[in-house]
């Protein structure tokens, strides 16, 4: 018997140092799998400021800074930076020891050409946003570069990070078109992670870059984005360990994750490829009903915001309280919408006093309204709020490309819904809705054709000044005027939903850089 | 039946030609334009001018249509928006997972449709009779995605058989025979979905042939001269009840492409349906005419091959008449 016991015991042990021994065991590599909805269908985060391509491209590749969750700056490719007293002058200092991922230098060279031939003409957000306000970039040795501005413009340096502004190499790019560049598919970064493989449809492999230029980061040797297209499977997978991280879940799956101890929830305002979004109803000013201020107004008060909050984000959000993000809280003007409450009864007796009254079909009114498709629970709510008022709502869905072009193109909406992403400054996401000269076929600018020289003036000056306390107060202006003019209705502040498993910490789920800690 | 086959052949390019012609307007009719898609959030008036041109899409539709078809006649069909790479090689990838979710599941439910058809009319037993059509009419009528997420449920969440999603493991990167069982675990579910989902058709096709064909003389001659019922039907009405249930299962080859990319959503199976979706949705032009030309090839092959299965089935066909 003893004898027995001691075979076993043995045994035991054997077995314990051969699955000690175990190659599988020895050379066991932390792998993350992240599952996101997107196919990227290239990698190159400079020529475009899609979701789809950021979330992946923005761990091979770096920006001068990176943003914190506070969105404030921290070191990223450069290690300090200086910025003039009047705001003209940005000097930033690239790490000695930040390399490409083939083994050469980042230079201030890389950072002139990234800007000059790729940002300035093909990332949209930051063409518009700083292309006309960079005067010259100075390459005064290979670890400086100096940008000159022509006016003031402080909030330069929040659009810095790998999402806004992602540097390139010249010695890649430089030999042809960066728009058919075969690098697009084969990217050469600087960033935390080194492209490894592309199967489409399928996954993108990056692994560890172990010459990054932040020692100890980072700490997963190899990640595996996976994609999954419909966002149930996706929860199905973490739930059963397939995938470690999902960046956007549904609200609606908020209440059953938040009983899975298995699983940690992070919300956020912002994610890869823009954050700070309200969904926002557009006036068309230039149909003869719309234009009218007592209408948009009575269409302000027949909506119940609360209960989109509860039945499409079930909670994941809050009502919007004014036209800028709370998440810019230096910019945003509190409770200046709260003289449009939801009261059916002062709908209805401005639209009565605007002399539409009931006709026999119990509507006084009838209006259409252009969306894309996943907004149609919004739609449902504000058709059955606006029937009460006697609006007759025709709702008329669109893909995304259909929507762009019958709104911005062809101009044929009364109304629409679209999700305006603020991002860090006010400068970048909200100005476009609003300057006149952002009217005519450019997608997501301007759709209500918004004209107030006032405004205009107000965000010219806005975005010169670099005291942060006039530039609030210069913000603060600008939405009295808006909520006076209401050429938009600003419905909800939505909110981003990342779900892992709680055994990996460290996510940083507002960036596109968002496994760079993670461990 | 050399010449038969050869007038089929020479029909293909042909009508390739003309599929392609139409769906060249049809998607240039489409409102919209790869532009937003391309750009992402925010589009500049200066972008949106650079793309255009980059892509000629500032051209009138004729010009684009003869150096579109100009191409194609020398097998050039142009580049991907999306994926910046040659409509070919974007799609060569994708064709396989697609044949492989849709080929075994028209034979599967095929093979167990009859098999389910010959009990529900072997046994006159009401159970047997009417549950076996009902509940396959049921599972029919659920909805796809439905239908997947049960099944992942049970045997995915429950019983922790089979993988929920992709085609193979992320963790790890496999080899050789290894891989093949990997693969074929994850084909397991989406395979499961798509044969349940077509065996009600199967089922009640056959039901209803084979109760026809028991009617007729010749199968209670069978009865009399001292066959089993099973042998009966098996050796005698069967074949006859066959034919229609193969032309039916010829042209469900185009049904099942569409019908397959619920399945591939669902599973995040790699397939050329939802390739399909993302060209569409970003007016990914080449692409999109790429594929229906890549599915309509398929569909045309897939045809030819159950109508020479007829020959083999039905002697009487001769092929020489078309001829």
């Amino acid at each position: 018997m003893r004898r027995q016991m001691i075979r076993w015991n043995l045994l035991k042990y054997v077995m314990i140092i051969l699955v000690m021994f175990h190659p599988l065991c020895i050379f066991a590599e932390k792998t993350l799998v992240v599952a996101t909805s997107a196919d990227p269908g290239h990698l190159n985060p400079g020529i475009t400021t899609g979701y789809n391509v950021h979330v992946f491209a923005d761990s091979i590749y770096s920006g001068l800074i990176m943003l914190n969750k506070d969105l404030k700056p921290e070191p990223d490719l450069a290690e300090s930076w200086s910025i003039s007293e009047d705001a003209k002058v940005f000097t930033f200092n690239i790490r000695k020891n930040a390399k490409w991922h083939d083994g050469k230098s980042v230079t201030s060279e890389d950072v002139k050409y990234t800007f000059e031939n790729v940002l300035f003409k093909y990332h949209s957000r930051t063409k518009s946003g700083l292309g006309k306000k960079v005067k010259r970039i100075l390459t005064p040795n290979p670890k400086k570069v100096i940008f000159e501005l022509k006016n003031s413009y402080s909030p330069m340096i929040t659009r810095l990070n790998v999402t806004e502004a992602p540097i390139l190499p010249k010695h890649i790019f430089s030999s042809g078109d960066p728009n058919d560049h075969p690098a697009n598919l084969k990217p050469i970064g600087s960033g935390p992670f080194r492209f490894l493989e592309y199967v489409k449809g399928e996954r993108v492999i990056l692994e560890k870059n172990n010459n990054f230029y932040i020692e100890g980061l980072p700490h997963f040797d190899k990640i595996v984005m996976q994609i999954i297209p419909d966002s149930i499977t996706q929860l199905l997978a973490l739930q059963r360990g397939e995938v470690d991280y999902i960046d956007r879940v549904p609200g609606s799956e908020l209440n059953r994750l938040n009983n899975d101890s298995s699983i940690k929830l992070s919300k956020n305002t912002a994610g890869p490829g823009g954050g700070n979004c309200i969904v926002t109803i557009t006036y068309n000013l230039e149909r003869d009903v719309t234009s009218k201020l007592s209408v948009r107004k009575a269409i302000a008060h027949a909506v119940n915001r609360e209960r989109m909050v509860k039945q499409v984000l079930f909670g994941l959000g809050r009502v919007a309280g004014a036209p800028i993000n709370r998440g810019i809280s230096w910019a945003h003007s509190k409770d200046v919408l709260s003289e449009y409450d939801y009261n059916t009864k002062k709908a209805v007796t401005l639209l009565e006093k605007e002399g539409y009254k009931l006709g026999d079909n119990n509507f006084r009114l009838k209006l259409d309204i252009v969306h894309f498709p996943r907004f149609r629970k919004y739609i449902e709510i504000m058709k059955q709020d606006l029937s009460k008022a006697g609006i007759d709502l025709v709702s008329r869905p669109l893909d995304r490309s259909a929507a762009v072009s019958t709104i911005f193109g062809k101009r044929d909406f009364d109304l629409n819904l679209i999700s305006y992403c603020n991002g860090a400054d006010p400068d970048i996401g909200v100005k476009r809705m609003y300057v006149s000269n952002n009217i005519g076929n450019i997608p997501f600018s301007n759709g209500a054709a918004y004209r107030n020289e006032n405004i205009d003036q107000l965000f010219k000056d806005a975005g010169e000044i670099s005291n942060i306390s006039v530039r609030a107060s210069k913000y603060k202006e600008i939405q009295k005027i808006l909520v006076k003019d209401l050429p938009y209705w600003w419905l909800v502040e939505s909110q981003f939903l990342t779900a892992h498993t709680s055994k990996i910490s460290g996510f940083r789920s507002w960036s596109g850089n968002f496994a760079l800690k993670a461990k | 039946m050399g010449h038969y086959l050869l007038t089929r052949i020479s029909q293909i390019p042909i009508t390739l030609g003309i599929i392609l012609g139409i769906s060249f307007f049809l998607i240039h009719a489409a409102p919209g334009d790869p532009v937003a898609a391309l750009a992402g959030d925010f589009v500049t008036k200066e972008y949106r001018d650079l793309i255009i041109q980059h892509y000629g899409l500032d051209q009138p539709l004729i010009t684009q249509s003869f150096k579109y078809f100009k191409n194609v006649v020398t097998g050039d069909f142009g580049d991907s928006y999306y994926f910046k790479a040659p409509v070919f090689a974007v799609i060569s990838t994708r064709v396989l997972p697609t044949l492989l979710l849709i080929v075994p599941s028209v034979v599967l439910s095929t093979f167990f449709g009859i098999v389910l058809g010959m009990l529900t009319v072997r046994f006159k037993s009401y159970t047997i009779g009417i549950g076996i059509p009902i509940l396959a009419t049921i599972i029919y009528a659920l909805p796809t995605f439905w239908l997947g997420y049960l099944l992942i449920l049970f045997f995915s969440i429950k019983l922790n058989i089979f993988p929920i999603q992709g085609m193979s493991n992320p963790r790890y990167s496999l080899e050789g025979l290894e891989y093949y069982i990997d693969v074929f675990k994850h084909l397991a579910l989406p395979l499961l979905t798509m044969v349940l989902t077509q065996l009600a058709q199967v089922v009640l096709l056959v039901k209803s042939r084979l109760s026809e064909e028991i009617q007729r003389p010749y199968f209670k001659t069978a009865l009399s001269k001292g066959l089993k019922r099973q042998s009966a039907i098996f050796n005698h009405a069967l074949p006859n009840a066959m034919l229609p249930i193969v032309t039916v299962l010829g042209t469900r080859f185009g049904f099942l492409i569409t019908g397959s990319i619920l399945t591939e959503t669902v599973f995040a199976w790699p397939g050329l349906g939802r390739l399909m979706i993302i060209a569409i949705e970003v007016r990914d032009y080449p692409l999109v005419l790429g594929i229906l030309f890549m599915l309509s090839l398929i569909i045309l092959i897939l045809n030819l091959i159950t109508d020479l299965i007829y020959t083999i089935l039905d002697p009487r066909i001769n092929f020489g008449s078309y001829g």
